[in-house]
């Protein structure tokens, strides 16, 4: 009886090691939600603000950089941030005095993809907008004169 | 040339706006003080809307991007006009395409503004009939426009250098852009002779508001 027990009690420690064995060879995943963002600064005539320096200011500080890095030859560069901190994340791009600012609402109510630019038929109407009021004031002066 | 907003801290963008209240201040009073005053209003008008025009036109020299400013020439056909021409063009610019900054406007008013007075004066001071002088003093005019205001892009921008970013490669940044400059500088310089040089044959008095100073 006593052996019989002894022979139980191994059987059963050995059931229980045996599966952490076979596990040991398995593969396990676990995943945590961590979008980044993909921004791209680019001069108003199409070529990349390459190698510009990034500077990320995160919504609960806008005064000291939450992290700082440089964009890629596409003028790239590719923003992970904490998901802990939802709101308005700046993001500027500088070279040479040069670049800009974009603002991330991020945990907010904002696109998947979305673009500063104007396009080229906004462009063109401003320009002829403009040059409009020009011309048109020289007319204005030049005909009080007579 | 145009900085945008962000890139200066709130003291150097409101010494910037001081120094264009003085330089505008004292271009108006000199415009009002001579006969000038409505005169020139639509030649002023049209090439404020020629440098708002030009510095759209992009030209690349790698491994930046450049465009016209042509303020050396309207410097020389604007005399006093020509300070309160580029900050009406920059404040446009600002507005209506994002170039450059409102809160930066000053400063950059400042940058390209303050050759365009000083071809102005010089031009007023030493203009000549003489074909090949007149010339030689457009082309002059022409390259100190942009030499002058890449000299003060550059003084400024190195000056303050804000302390988060890596300093050594923001200048080595300027640097390269400075230098690809210096071929503008020479172009600016040769359209401002031959300009020059076509109205004072063909319209000398166009340039009777330099005859000012």
């Amino acid at each position: 009886m006593k052996r019989l027990t002894l022979i139980l009690i191994l059987a059963l420690l050995w059931v229980n090691i045996l599966p952490l064995t076979v596990l040991a060879h398995g593969v396990e995943f676990k995943y945590e939600s961590n979008s980044s963002y993909l921004i791209t600064g680019f001069f108003d005539d199409g070529s990349p603000l390459s190698a510009a320096q990034v500077t990320i200011y995160a919504p609960d500080d806008p005064k000291k950089p939450w992290g700082t890095g440089i964009s890629d030859e596409q003028g790239q560069y590719l923003l992970t941030p904490d998901l802990t901190k939802p709101g308005i994340w700046t993001v500027q791009f500088r070279k040479a005095g040069h670049g800009g600012t974009i603002n991330l609402d991020i945990g907010g109510q904002m696109g998947s993809s979305s673009s500063t630019a104007h396009s080229t038929t906004q462009i063109v109407l401003m320009v002829i907008a403009v040059l409009w009021g020009f011309v048109g004031t020289a007319l204005y002066f030049k005909r009080e004169r007579r | 040339m145009h900085i945008p907003d962000g890139m200066l801290s709130p003291t150097v963008c409101l010494a910037g706006y001081g120094v264009t209240f003085l330089a505008t201040s004292f271009s108006i009073k000199r415009i009002n003080s001579t006969e000038a005053s409505t005169r020139d209003i639509p030649k002023a008008s049209l090439l404020t809307a020629a440098f708002f025009l030009v510095s759209l036109i992009s030209i690349p020299v790698p491994p930046a991007s450049i465009h016209l400013l042509l303020n050396g020439l309207l410097g020389a056909l604007l005399g006093y006009f020509a300070y309160p021409a580029v900050l009406v063009a920059l404040f446009l610019q600002a507005v209506m395409l994002g170039h450059g900054g409102l809160t930066t406007l000053g400063i950059n008013a400042l940058i390209m503004g303050l050759p365009a007075m000083l071809s102005a004066f010089i031009y007023g001071k030493c203009r000549s009939s003489g074909p090949l002088l007149n010339s030689i003093l457009g082309f002059i005019i022409g390259f100190m426009g942009i030499a002058l205001s890449v000299i003060l892009f550059v003084v400024i921008l190195m000056a303050f250098i804000p302390g988060q970013i890596n300093a050594e490669a923001e200048r080595v940044a300027i640097y390269a852009m400075a230098a690809a400059h210096i071929p503008l500088a020479l172009a600016e310089g040769l359209i401002t002779a031959l300009i020059l040089n076509y109205i004072q044959k063909v319209k000398p008095s166009l340039l009777q508001s330099t005859d000012t100073y």
